[in-house]
């Protein structure tokens, strides 16, 4: 039998909707948690429709490959919670699950009933963890919000631009940070839990996920009443460093010298050319003050290159220089191909897919990709079933009448 | 009440951000994390910005920052008595955080295997650029290299920014995702420790964090894009309109009306006619007029007050103001004896029954040097000074 994941056993409940929520929930499921993602059949997840950061829009509502990306190893149960006996459906397994999460607008889940209060009167040690965009608490509470929205609130969009270009939103990757915050807060609830028996209440704010990297900022503006501002690719002590053209268009290799050494091994690559003898690159504060030209004399040696080449070339000599890479390369790039970071499943709806697998190698309890993210309802049979034991003729009744949602076509396993 | 991570013993042997962060992350919510420097200390002491701009090793904003609640040693592994007393510390905590280059463990005697007969329930986290195997696994990379080599460079590009290069993200973004991405499988790892016993090996590759945050659009790629295009530019999505940065009278604001409901509450708040198609010219130039004679506190709290998801722009000025993070006690203070108390950010996350709490102020260099080798390993306080001389500690 195959190893499990370190959290095999642990039973997750997903109430989230488009990145933030879901992909923490994501994480656990890499980790080996059973992970039943609940979404209203009328009100299905977002990101089953469209999606902002990637500009697709999917007609299907099983066809979304940015659904599939974003939760995989998941279980589907579709249930109308605006009925009372979805409600109930969700109570009964809230009394055998050890995590709900999600990330609607806060008191959503008070005003149908599945509050905090409530989901420990049915599960004392339950563990709830719910993002939203401000939190749970302050006068934003009821704020709504997306990547972009974070991006820009959190701090991270001022510092993430050339002085003279406007801030940048750095794509839904803003989310995903949220999202991998989420799943870290929940495993600290459960490891506080193992050692307690106490569950809890977790209230994150999806701007605060983000504000914890401008910490140095932050205190900077505290110590010094000075306002960090942008420096594009530039540092405020390296130099070189920066993104420099390679011969092919739109291609580009990243270097940054630090130390005496590296700069030494870096103009050993480069050939030892005169310009690097002269006395304003000698140290590095010489070489800081000097930067524009010290980049001038790189990029005339980067675009007689390729990006691969002068990877090769400068890291052959211990120099920090890797390529801008894009999705394409990074696909076919020999590094991430040796470790099998890209991996290969069949989604009923989608046909053959590749997938981004977990971003760590656990190597006693491996974390893996186990199956494609659910098809709407897909597991609505084997949550009444096999999870809470409903007769068929029960479970039937439910389905007649609207309360859960199942495909009609039975879907072969994955 | 109690700390989530009461009485778990980590070990940290890292440098500036990703490692640091992981440690960080363990150490605020409690768990005993020691900090393991080289003598002349963790580089990031020598990063601005320093306090009253005076560079000191004992005031750097970001070793601060990223060292609060955790105790500090100093250790020179690459001397032999260096490696004996790693070994020994290694053989009392639950946690090894460590992003020395791969194999340098194994050169020092302390590969896993070795470590694992010393300490079964030990958990290695390893947290380097490009992982533990892999052609790349030595190459070296610093943020800027990681943040690009891992894809993000290429999606953080808009129409403002023309022809000139990828750009990377603010501050040390991704060492950050390095770390934050390590802690999940640390913590995963750390609950199998507490039902089992049992202990393992964490390869976390910074690249891969930063790589994994965006795998929407990664794979897009071979899936779909096979021979033509490469990455799709983020944000840039005409059937949302709106979620793209846009000048406002006081400065940049964002508004992200995706859903339908959202967007009839953005036509309410311009005053444009009802069922006014997305994207025509005609209501690009409404919007653009609109903006111009709004700030962006009236932006965002206008479109919030109609559901409509909206931000402005915040710098670490706006964030230490925020009436939200304030009511939110997001910051607290810290006082550290070389700065007296300063406002750190906490956590993302309130927890209700083991909350974030400031247990002590980042250390000074080598400050538990006798609270560790002689407390927990039984040196002679008399051997400190010359295991310092002999560039041991």
């Amino acid at each position: 039998m195959a190893a499990k994941g370190p959290l095999a056993g642990v039973r997750v409940l997903d109430f989230g909707w488009a990145w933030a929520g879901p992909y923490g929930c994501t994480l656990l499921a890499f980790l080996g948690a059973e992970v039943i993602k609940i979404e209203g059949h009328r009100r299905p997840d977002y990101s089953r429709r469209m999606s902002m950061t990637t500009g697709q829009a999917f007609d299907n509502l099983d066809q979304s490959t940015v659904f599939n990306d974003m939760n995989l190893n998941k279980l589907g149960l579709a249930v109308d919670l605006t009925r009372p006996r979805g409600v109930a459906l969700v109570k009964d397994l809230v009394s055998i699950s050890d995590v709900v999460m999600g990330n609607m607008r806060p008191g959503t889940m008070e005003k149908l009933g599945l509050g905090y209060e409530e989901l420990r009167r049915i599960k004392p040690d339950i563990i709830m963890c719910w993002s939203s965009a401000a939190g749970g608490t302050g006068p934003y509470r009821g704020y709504v919000g997306y990547a972009p929205t974070f991006a820009l609130l959190g701090g991270i969009s001022h510092l993430t631009r050339y002085p003279d270009t406007p801030p940048t939103l750095l794509s839904g990757s803003i989310d995903a940070r949220s999202g991998t915050t989420f799943g870290l807060a929940a495993l600290l609830a459960l490891n506080y839990r193992l050692r307690t028996g106490q569950g809890q209440f977790v209230d994150l704010s999806s701007t605060e996920a983000i504000a914890v990297f401008s910490g140095h900022a932050i205190l900077d503006y505290a110590m010094n009443g000075r306002i960090e501002g942008p420096i594009g690719n530039e540092d405020e002590a390296m130099a070189p460093h920066n993104v420099y053209p390679c011969k092919d268009a739109d291609t580009w290799i990243t270097i940054a010298v630090a130390t005496e050494e590296e700069w030494r091994q870096l103009v050993q690559a480069l050939g030892d050319p005169a310009w690097a003898q002269d006395d304003r690159f000698a140290d590095g504060y010489g070489r800081w003050s000097h930067r524009q030209e010290l980049d001038r004399h790189l990029e005339a040696w980067t675009r007689q290159r390729t990006d691969y080449e002068a990877m090769a070339a400068l890291q052959g000599a211990g120099v920090a220089a890797v390529p801008s890479l894009d999705n394409r390369k990074l696909y076919e790039d020999p590094h991430t191909r040796s470790r099998e970071v890209f991996t290969r499943l069949r989604h009923p709806a989608i046909g053959e897919r590749i997938v981004m697998g977990p971003p760590w190698k656990l190597a006693t309890t491996p974390a893996q990709v186990i199956r494609p993210a659910p098809l709407l309802g897909q597991h609505t049979g084997y949550v009444l079933q096999e999870l809470l034991g409903l007769p068929e003729p029960a479970a039937e009744e439910l389905r007649a009448e609207g309360v859960v949602y199942e495909p009609e076509v039975a879907v072969p396993p994955a | 009440m109690a700390d989530a991570l009461a009485g778990i013993k980590v070990l940290e042997l890292g440098h500036m951000v990703a490692a640091p962060y992981c440690a960080k992350i363990m150490a605020d919510m409690g768990a005993d994390v020691v900090k393991a420097e080289p003598p002349e200390g963790d580089p990031a002491r020598a990063r601005g910005p320093f306090y009253k701009d005076l560079p000191d090793r004992e005031t750097s904003a970001l070793y601060l920052y990223l060292n609060t609640n955790k105790r500090g040693v100093t250790l020179n592994p690459s001397t032999a008595t260096g490696r004996s007393i790693l070994k020994d510390l290694l053989a009392q905590v639950d946690v090894f955080v460590e992003d020395t280059m791969p194999g340098t463990l194994e050169g020092w005697g302390l590969g896993f295997p070795a470590l694992k007969r010393l300490n079964p329930r030990l958990i290695v986290a390893s947290i380097t650029p490009f992982g533990q195997t892999g052609p790349y696994r030595h190459y070296r990379a610093y943020d800027l290299n990681l943040f690009h080599g891992g894809g993000q460079g290429h999606m953080v590009r808009n129409d403002a920014l023309g022809a000139r290069p990828p750009l990377t993200g603010g501050g040390y973004l991704a060492e950050f995702d390095g770390g934050m991405t390590a802690a999940v499988a640390v913590l995963g790892a750390l609950y199998h420790q507490g039902l089992t016993g049992q202990g393992q090996r964490l390869d976390c590759s910074i690249q891969e964090a930063v790589m994994a945050l965006e795998r929407a659009v990664l794979t897009r790629y071979p899936n779909e894009l096979f021979g033509s295009a490469t990455t799709p530019l983020g944000s840039r999505n005409a059937r949302s309109g709106m979620s793209g940065v846009q000048r406002c009278q006081d400065g940049w604001v964002v508004i992200a009306a995706l859903e339908e409901h959202q967007w009839q509450g953005l036509l309410r708040l311009i005053g444009a006619p009802d069922g006014s198609a997305r994207s025509s010219p005609e209501l690009e130039t409404h919007i653009r007029n609109w903006l111009a004679e709004h700030t962006m506190d009236e932006v965002y709290h206008g479109a919030e007050a109609l559901s409509v998801p909206a931000g402005r722009l915040q710098t670490s000025k706006d964030l230490l103001a925020s009436e939200q993070l304030r009511a939110r006690e997001f910051f607290q203070a810290v006082a550290h004896p070389s700065t007296g108390p300063l406002p750190y950010p906490t956590a993302s996350y309130r927890m209700s029954a083991s909350p974030w709490r400031a247990r002590r102020p980042a250390p000074l260099l080598g400050q538990h040097n006798a609270e560790v080798y002689c407390g927990w390993l039984g040196w002679g306080r008399e051997e400190l000074g010359r295991l310092a001389e002999a560039g041991v500690i």
